[in-house]
């Protein structure tokens, strides 16, 4: 899994790849993503091209916010697609996630 | 021969003592008048004294010290000779040679003798009619006072009865009577004792007694009262003192004068003996004051009748009770209601009361239009306790059921075996402590999978008749019944069925019915009537049932109850088998995005132009998470292993059944998930459970395991989370 990452003014945005995160690929993309949530990191994931996400994928992002509160860093989630949204809201994530529509948005929020 | 030495018959001894002054006192009247007039001597012997009533110095007899005395009689016209006969002594005219002795006898008893002596033949016969009417005029003047005696104690005997009658209203307690009756007992006679005895199992029992001591229980057939009781008659023993041999069981008469023993019984039965007795001999029980203890004895019978029959009274009225009790509570909670919103199935149940009430009971779950659960259930014993048990079975029914979705806080509906599992758990200390336990059948129809899961706990067989070949299998499975061990472990079995088939669930009351000669109906009768009824609609099937059941016994109330539940599977309508599709995915999380790709074609081929996207969303998220879980869990990441899913569309859902042969996955061993963010797994299961209408997993005793779910193309209960 290929992840294209960005660093903007410190803060680290992550596109996640399509089409999908799930049971098959969520153990890899939570071994590509792990450098990038060094100590008080400031990440986003961009989570545009991600038509589906299942538990297992869940799992794997839910570990990447743990893994950077517990280091002093954030997370911020974007550009979520509505089969996506509809699983965060059905296991009510989407209060324990911050959650923008846009890439904007969501670095908007880190540098205010 | 000597007055005095003349026998007298020990009982009249006393009633001539009686009448003597009588006598003496009616001869001093007009007879003595008429003497003394005739010159004529009067004397009267009584007891072998003499005493003058009238004296006439020319007598031919005088008196000394009490003693007759002859003066100048001629010889051979004494009286001595023939004291009982009338004599007459010829003597000189004018002088009183006239003698006679005559016998004064009242109620065919000697009282005594009257001497008379006149001066002639004429005169004496006169004076001897005038004595002869004297005495009958004595008599009758005493029978008209026995008369008036009687009637007074008529009187008496009636007021007392008339007071034991107010009492009879007044005191409902039988205790209270009978101390009453010995109270009435004893005021016959001044001094008397009584008891009263009651027969209980061969012994008398003292039930209310005036007595100096406590008397204590005897045997039936002991002493005077013993004996009184055999012979079924009263009895009166007057000096009973002599008896003293007989009296050594019966302590209280030791110092008896006089002893009445009544039997206390009605026509049919003896119920024990009034036993009155008195110590001082001044008076005797006579025969008014028997009638009195007779009349007082008949009223204890009653007493004693009456309060058994008022027993009995109250104890069918308690069974009457019990039994209406125990019908209501079958009627309004062992029997269901039959669902009539089963859309696939329709369900007829038969119930025929007994004549008690039988532990019986059944109900009908449904949890939608293709899956209900039918529970056929019988607790051993009768009455109001079998009732409330199988009450207490089927509200354990529920709790077990409530409890299993509460615990797997899911939606899915829980296991049959977890159910009775539960249900057992729940009802088995009940049932031990109290020597009982139950039979069920419990069978889940799945419509969809045309698939019953059932648990036999020790029931009748359950029968099913596969329509298309009239073949018949029998459910039946080797669980214990419930409530004999109470960590038991039940085990469910599936059976497949087709549309079109019948099930018969029915309680031992319909194969145990009995013929006039004994014969059970049995299976046999019960599976040969279905055959021939089966294309009855359910009603008339089981009417057909009835009837053959009631032919055969010739009864209509029977021993135990008859239930029986009669189950068929609607024939499915022939467009809901075209919408059908299977495919085999390889066991390997790749495959994951292919099944997700199928099903969303599939669905959008399906589904009616209003489906709702979020629920096709919710549905592909489901079988995701149910194909990783097999292909992780059930076949341990091993991507030789093949998984089977079926999807079509059934009552307009979509229904999916991933089939696979690894191991049985259990939802319930898996976590529940964290909301919190603390935890990265567990949201499997509850994304499923969440996602659908409908998951039923299914452990076959073949090679294939299923696990089935079915959503809806309209928005999913759960749309309202997103909120």
């Amino acid at each position: 899994m290929a992840l294209v990452t960005t660093n903007l003014d410190g803060v680290i945005v992550v596109e996640i790849p399509g089409p999908s995160l799930d049971a098959s690929n969520a153990k890899d993309f939570k071994n590509e993503v792990s450098p990038f949530l060094a100590n008080e990191a400031k990440v986003i994931f961009d989570m545009q091209h991600l038509g589906f996400v299942d538990s297992s994928g869940l799992g794997s992002i839910l570990s990447c916010l743990r893994q950077l509160n517990a280091s002093g860093g954030d997370l911020k989630l974007c550009g979520m697609t509505k089969p996506v949204r509809a699983l965060f809201e059905l296991v009510r994530m989407h209060r324990i996630f911050d959650i923008y529509d846009t890439r904007e948005q969501a670095l908007a929020a880190f540098t205010s | 021969m000597d007055p005095a030495n003349e026998f007298l018959p020990y009982a009249a001894g006393d009633a001539v003592f009686a009448l003597e002054p009588r006598v003496r006192k009616a001869l001093s009247g007009r007879p003595a008048e008429f003497a003394r007039a005739a010159g004529a001597a009067l004397a009267w012997e009584y007891s072998g004294n003499l005493t003058w009533i009238v004296e006439q110095p020319d007598a031919s007899f005088t008196i000394v010290n009490g003693k007759f005395v002859p003066r100048g009689i001629p010889e051979g016209s004494g009286g001595e000779e023939e004291p009982s006969q009338p004599v007459e002594a010829e003597s000189e005219r004018g002088a009183c040679r006239h003698y006679r002795r005559i016998p004064a006898t009242l109620q065919n008893l000697l009282v005594g003798h009257i001497h008379l002596c006149s001066p002639n033949r004429a005169l004496a016969s006169g004076l001897n009619s005038l004595l002869g009417c004297t005495l009958e005029l004595v008599d009758k003047e005493r029978q008209e006072e026995a008369l008036l005696e009687e009637l007074s104690a008529s009187w008496e005997s009636l007021d007392a009865l008339f007071e034991w009658t107010v009492d009879m209203r007044n005191l409902p307690d039988r205790q209270d009577l009978l101390n009453r009756i010995v109270e009435r007992a004893v005021a016959v006679r001044a001094g008397a004792n009584a008891i009263l005895w009651i027969e209980d199992n061969g012994t008398l029992m003292p039930t209310a007694w005036v007595a100096p001591a406590v008397p204590q229980p005897r045997p039936l057939q002991t002493g005077i009262v013993g004996r009184a009781l055999d012979q079924r008659s009263s009895l009166i023993l007057r000096r009973a003192g002599h008896l003293s041999h007989i009296l050594d069981d019966e302590p209280e008469l030791r110092e008896a004068a006089s002893v009445v023993v009544v039997p206390i019984s009605t026509q049919s039965q003896l119920h024990g003996a009034l036993e009155v007795w008195t110590d001082d001999c001044v008076e005797d029980f006579e025969s008014p004051h028997l009638r009195l203890l007779e009349t007082l004895a008949m009223q204890a019978a009653l007493v004693v009748e009456n309060d058994r029959l008022y027993s009995i009274q109250l104890e069918s009225e308690r069974l009457r009770q019990e039994v209406d009790i125990g019908s209501r509570i079958q009627q309004s909670l062992l029997f269901s209601r039959v669902p009539d919103r089963i859309e696939g199935a329709t369900i007829a149940a038969l119930t025929l009361p007994s004549k008690t009430i039988d532990g019986d009971f059944y109900e009908v779950v449904d949890y939608n239009p293709s899956c209900f659960d039918v529970v056929v259930g019988d607790v051993m014993g009768k009455g109001v306790p079998a009732a409330i048990l199988a009450a207490a079975a089927k509200s354990g029914l529920f709790r077990s059921l409530c409890q299993l979705m509460v615990d797997t806080g899911r939606r899915e509906i829980p296991q049959v075996d977890a159910i009775v599992t539960s249900l057992n758990a729940a009802v088995a200390r009940q049932m031990i402590s109290v020597d009982s336990f139950a039979s069920l059948s419990y069978a889940r129809f799945d419509l969809v999978q045309n698939l019953v899961t059932f648990v036999d706990a020790g029931h009748t067989k359950t029968f099913h008749l596969r329509i298309r070949d009239q073949q018949t299998f029998i459910l039946q499975g080797d669980n214990l019944p419930l409530g004999v061990l109470q960590e038991e472990v039940y085990q469910q079995v599936a059976h497949r069925f087709e549309p079109g088939d019948l099930f018969v669930f029915y309680s031992d009351g319909v194969t145990e019915a009995r013929s006039p000669s004994g014969e059970f109906f049995g299976e046999y009768r019960l599976y040969e009537c279905v055959r021939e009824f089966a294309h009855l609609p359910v009603e008339g099937l089981i009417e057909e049932i009835r009837a053959a059941v009631i032919a055969f016994s010739q009864r209509e109330i029977f021993e135990d109850d008859l239930t029986c539940v009669v189950v068929r599977i609607n024939p499915r309508s022939p467009a809901s088998t075209e919408t059908r599709e299977s495919r085999v995915f390889s066991s390997d999380l790749k495959e994951l995005y292919r099944i997700r790709q199928w099903v969303n074609d599939l669905w959008l081929r399906w589904a009616p132009r209003s489906h709702a996207e979020d629920a096709l969303y919710q549905l592909i998220l489901a079988v995701n998470e149910v194909a990783s879980n097999v292909m992780r869990h059930a076949y341990g990441n091993d991507p030789s292993q093949r998984l089977r899913i079926t999807a079509w569309v059934e009552d307009g859902k979509f229904c999916l059944e991933l089939a696979h042969t690894g191991i049985p996955f259990d939802p319930a061993s898996s976590r529940p998930p964290s909301f919190d963010g603390t935890r990265d797994g567990g949201f499997g299961v509850f994304i499923i459970a969440k996602s659908v209408d409908k998951i039923v997993y299914t452990r076959n005793d073949g090679d294939w395991h299923t696990i089935r779910i079915v959503k809806s193309f309209g928005p999913g209960p759960d749309q309202t989370s997103a909120g």
